[in-house]
């Protein structure tokens, strides 16, 4: 008898079929990011799959493979292994793939482009929606009562004639509906909507809100009164000067970036940079964001809660930057609160109380002139150091159960070793308390 | 009758590769990162060849395969 084939080798075949299949179809899916996070969950299958194979020849009596795994195999799960990591290295320093699908469609034909301009007036308050698959909307508020749009849309064809008739198949329209403004390009009229893209040059009455639905194209919006809600599936976002709350929701974002914004700022999904300043309403970040985070001049509360890291703060005047790696905050007004899986954490000039959580990395604390509230920091792996003003009042606890405790303060704090690791301990005056620990590193208190 | 020896060494490339799937996935998704378990490969080849030699020395069976 024979041994039967293994049916690994078709199975990942299809596999690969289906990955691109769904990509071709769905576009916004971001695949890439997909298969970096859960490839090993091919590996697992591919293990379980093999081993119920195994068993089922013992159930029938056949004969078995002798090694278990071909040689062929062994050098398609090495690849695998090592693919399978870069991508997921890749992932997390912000790689992100072009979509197969779209640059291959693009290559093909000529480009043909078409100019076409819309206006409606308008009274009252207004809201503006628009509808634009492909292209890039720039959107300005001006003091004329009226909704105005400048069109540039480029057609992907092969001759002049297919051109024309999707053009004729995509008209710019500006409707009412309700109490909203809807600007719509009807790219998804024609078949290969690929092919289409417009870009858009808008202005709206200054006190217009503004809502943007798109799969991939910028929206750059400037001075309006009125809010911006904009959701995409790939887009950077810029906004200048806006009177009301700003919600942004993509699925891939090069930046995010709002200055000047009055009301509040909530920015979900996944991107690379986040850009945001001078806020007076309240700041929420909820997604994943592979590049450099930065805040700078926030009135009220942030809250940024991503994979690895959740981070609250009253109030920020100064500047929060934070990367994969790093966070660096100066001049907070707490209470603050910060736990994260891998970074070094580094915070200088804040009042009031202080909770910090790192699984791997180390701590700086650098507090303003005076202390107001207690200062709670843990690392499980990381070096943790406290730099206190001359004059504070204060009590102190720092704790390393594996490494160094120094203490460069001086009397009247006391060291102690204990075991492998060791304390500094002491009170300056009557004054809030500060714990610091870490399980593996040195804990160092200084002036 | 198949003899437990022959078992054990078919299921064993499948385990080891179940293991380093395992391991990768638990580097993504929890703070114990692959070079941390790496070592947990090298224990799960030896209990394999152990149960290996172990139903090799059975009562029933005499020379090499």
């Amino acid at each position: 008898m024979r041994p039967r084939r293994s049916i690994t080798g078709p199975l990942i075949l299809i596999l690969i079929g289906v990955a691109f299949l769904t990509h071709n179809l769905w576009q916004t899916l971001p695949l890439f990011q997909l298969i970096a996070q859960y490839w090993p969950f091919i590996l697992i299958a591919w293990g379980v799959l093999r081993l119920l194979e195994v068993l089922f020849q013992v159930a029938r009596s056949r004969p078995m493979p002798a090694g278990g795994l071909s040689g062929g195999e062994v050098a398609l799960i090495i690849l695998l292994c090592v693919i399978g990591t870069g991508m997921y290295a890749a992932d997390r320093h912000g790689v992100r793939l072009a979509p197969f699908g779209t640059t291959g469609l693009e290559m093909f034909g000529e480009e043909f482009d078409y100019h076409h301009t819309n206006a409606k007036p308008v009274k009252g308050t207004v809201h503006v929606v628009f509808e634009n698959l492909r292209g890039n909307v720039r959107i300005n508020g001006t003091d004329d009562g009226e909704v105005k749009v400048e069109e540039h849309k480029m057609i992907r064809a092969y001759n002049k004639g297919d051109a024309d008739k999707a053009d004729e198949q995509t008209p710019l329209q500006i409707v009412q509906e309700g109490d909203r403004i809807i600007v719509r390009t009807n790219e998804e009229k024609v078949s290969h909507v690929q092919r289409i893209s417009c870009d858009l040059e808008v202005s709206v009455p200054r006190h217009a809100a503004i809502e943007g639905r798109g799969n991939k194209g910028d929206y750059d919006v400037n001075d309006v009164a009125g809010g911006v809600d904009i959701a995409s599936g790939n887009a950077a976002v810029r906004l200048t000067t806006i009177g009301g709350n700003v919600k942004v929701d993509l699925q891939h974002s090069e930046i995010v970036h709002a200055v000047d914004v009055k009301g509040d700022v909530v920015i979900e999904g996944r991107g690379a940079d986040v850009e945001l300043e001078n806020v007076g309403g309240q700041v929420t970040v909820n997604g994943s964001y592979s590049g450099t985070l930065q805040f700078k001049n926030l009135a009220k509360p942030l809250h940024l809660e991503s994979r690895n890291t959740d981070l609250r703060v009253e109030k920020l005047p100064g500047t929060i930057t934070m990367d994969l790696g790093e966070l660096n905050a100066n001049n907070v007004v707490g209470p603050v609160h910060v736990v994260t899986k891998s970074k070094d954490i580094h915070i200088e000039d804040f009042t009031q109380s202080i909770d910090l959580e790192t699984e791997r990395g180390d701590i700086e604390l650098k507090p303003g002139k005076v202390l107001l509230g207690k200062i709670d920091a843990r690392s499980h792996a990381g070096n943790i150091e406290l730099e206190l003003p001359e004059s504070a009042k204060f009590e102190v606890r720092a704790t390393t159960s594996r490494g160094e405790a120094q203490n460069e303060y001086g009397s009247p704090l006391e060291t102690r070793t204990e075991g492998q690791g060791g304390t500094v301990k002491g009170k300056v005056g009557d004054g809030p308390m500060l714990t610091i620990t870490t399980d593996r590193g040195s804990v160092t208190v200084k002036k | 009758m198949i003899p437990g020896n022959d078992l054990v060494r078919a299921v064993r490339g499948p385990i080891i590769l179940i293991t380093i799937g395992t391991l990768f996935a638990l580097d993504h998704f929890t703070a114990y990162g692959f070079h941390q378990t790496w070592p947990v490969i090298l224990i799960v080849i030896g209990l394999l060849t152990l149960i290996g030699r172990a139903t090799r020395g059975g009562p029933s069976h005499g020379g090499a395969l």
